[in-house]
């Protein structure tokens, strides 16, 4: 645990990347988002095609409450975890009644619903303009200690002790006796419910925390972007988070999503700037996409387990 | 005096009535074995004592309180418990991590978030403990994948008893063993049934006669006859319903 922590504190320090402030900062943002994420995909064993939705539910709350409640930090942060938390609890208490490629499907049309209503809710959300000049304001105690989180730097490492935070508490709820439940519903739900276990409830809870996670980073995203569109409530927002678990491994390590998140972002920002350059000097159109898609084929394909999954293949097969 | 009964218990499958208007009382503290040949309804009739279906018609009792539509955890929880004909596991897990399981609910956790699953000594002990009185000791950080199916069959037991039942259903429990395993289990059953009430579904005719206090029959969905095993063994409807002989029950 310690390292990962390691390395994104010195991360702007590094030569030549460290300078990218704000991709490492997106990096934590998202792996926060896919470590709580996790929860939900390899420790209950639930695959949610929608939580892109409690994402940009967060990153909504976060504006809407900066622009039109309290122009501040941690109350619009505060309540785009209660937002997440809120709407995910809300969904997860239809979706959690079904199993398997239903409540797969189920979470996709609650997703749509949600971004139709931002796209849609013109007065409340901006429509296609989004909502915009969300600033970082100072935190701590006016005229006695303040820091300053307009810098890059200094809400990168405002990120990083969030991130923290948030997966610490990841951590400890995959150790906790509830997290050997919901390890025991992804085995075997009907045997869990055997043991008296209330496996709805189980799985609710899973749905709700995994929705309070997506809800804090997308308040963070808010504020780091400065704005909030629909767009972060796409569905394909959904689908990368999908992507970064299996990339990174999360069925099999508690770190896998975070690996996935980083390769992910970074691989996406390396490939849309060098292919577009490359491709348009040789007078051949590619999109970045595409290359984007057939590396994800690859590793779905090939390392199933993901890539925390191919070097620990020996040690263990399932998330512990 | 009776623990479980039913009344007019039915359920149908499409045009198939698997289970048809079956009324029947398992005594207290008795060992019942349920017999009967495939199809009969003896698995259907546990999914519906146990709430994995919903009956279409009837009511259960259990110790005078009406169960019929409680969910799984909820009738776990006033003290039935089964296993299951096909084994039904927590494969991934270990063997400990699987009596663990049992032992927490039992315990009355699970719901706590943040707190270290590791320092829930009196879960740990328990396991242990039960681990060691089943014999398996020593696989406790195998993989149930892992494990023999003989060893796997005694775990399937094993966990349904960490509930601490007052009730126990077992589905065919010595179902593709050997005899060496079927004896084990035999005794097992013995053992336990001096603490509990037993219900057995059970194809083995040696071992239901060797260790029931009461007999059910079952064929196409209902109650064939039932009785002592002395009862049943001189029972002609009984010796048709076994076509062809193909269970001895001499």
């Amino acid at each position: 645990m310690t390292w990962v922590f390691i390395l994104f504190f010195f991360f702007p320090k590094f030569p030549l990347i460290g300078r990218y402030l704000s991709l490492g900062t997106e990096v934590m943002i998202w792996s926060l988002f896919a470590v709580g994420f996790n929860i939900l995909l390899g420790y209950t064993g639930l695959t949610s095609f929608g939580h892109g939705a409690y994402f940009g539910i967060g990153a909504y709350t976060a504006g809407i409450i900066f622009l039109r409640v309290y122009p501040g930090l941690w109350v619009p942060l505060l309540l785009s975890i209660v937002g997440g938390a809120l709407f995910a609890g809300l969904v997860g208490l239809i979706v959690s009644k079904k199993r398997g490629i239903y409540f797969s499907l189920l979470t996709i049309a609650f997703g749509q619903v949600f971004y139709f209503i931002a796209f849609r809710w013109e007065e409340l959300t901006g429509g296609e303009t989004g909502l915009s000049r969300i600033d970082r304001l100072p935190i701590g105690i006016p005229d006695l200690f303040q820091i300053k989180l307009s810098t890059p730097m200094n809400y990168y490492y405002f990120c990083w002790a969030i991130f923290l935070i948030a997966t610490l508490i990841a951590w400890k709820i995959v150790h906790s006796p509830f997290g050997r439940v919901i390890r025991a519903i992804r085995e075997n739900e009907v045997r869990a419910a055997y043991l008296g276990y209330n496996t709805y409830l189980y799985k609710w809870a899973s749905f709700t925390l995994s929705g309070a996670f997506a809800g804090l980073a997308g308040g963070l995203y808010t504020f780091l972007i400065n704005s909030a569109f629909a767009t972060v409530l796409d569905w394909t927002q959904s689908g990368n988070v999908v992507m970064m678990n299996l990339l990174g491994g999360g069925l099999v390590n508690f770190f896998g999503p975070i690996l996935g998140a980083s390769i992910f972002i970074a691989s996406r920002d390396l490939l849309s700037a060098y292919i577009g350059r490359s491709a348009a000097y040789l007078h051949f159109e590619i999109d970045w996409l595409f290359i984007y898609g057939l590396m994800f084929v690859f590793v779905i394909l090939f390392i199933p387990s993901g890539i925390l999954g191919l070097i620990g293949r020996k040690k263990r097969t399932i998330l512990k | 005096m009776a623990i479980l009964g039913t009344e007019g218990l039915t359920k149908n499958f499409g045009g198939l009535r698997a289970v048809n208007s079956v009324s029947l009382a398992l005594e207290e503290g008795k060992l019942t074995s349920i017999i009967g040949p495939n199809g009969a309804g003896k698995t259907t009739l546990f999914n519906l004592l146990t709430g994995l279906i919903k009956p279409d018609q009837g009511r259960i009792l259990f110790k005078g309180e009406d169960i019929t539509r409680l969910r799984i955890h909820q009738i776990v929880r006033k003290g039935i418990s089964r296993s299951f004909q096909i084994l039904n596991l927590f494969n991934e897990l270990t063997l400990f991590e699987n009596v663990w399981l049992g032992v927490q609910a039992q315990q009355g956790h699970g719901p706590e978030l943040l707190s270290d699953a590791e320092k829930f000594t009196s879960i740990k002990e328990e396991t242990l403990r039960v681990i060691k009185e089943t014999g398996l000791s020593g696989k406790d950080d195998t993989p149930v994948k892992l494990l023999s199916y003989g060893d796997r069959r005694i775990l399937e037991i094993t966990i349904s008893l960490t509930t601490k039942p007052s009730l126990l259903l077992l589905d065919e429990p010595t179902s593709g063993l050997m005899s060496e395993d079927r004896k084990r289990i035999s005794e097992f059953m013995k053992r336990i049934s001096s603490q509990l009430t037993l219900a057995v579904v059970e194809h083995d005719m040696d071992v239901v006669m060797s260790i029931s206090d009461h007999i059910i029959v079952m064929a196409q969905g209902g109650i064939l006859a039932q009785g002592t095993p002395n009862e049943i063994r001189g029972n002609e409807k009984v010796q048709e319903a076994y076509l062809g002989g193909q269970y001895c029950l001499a």
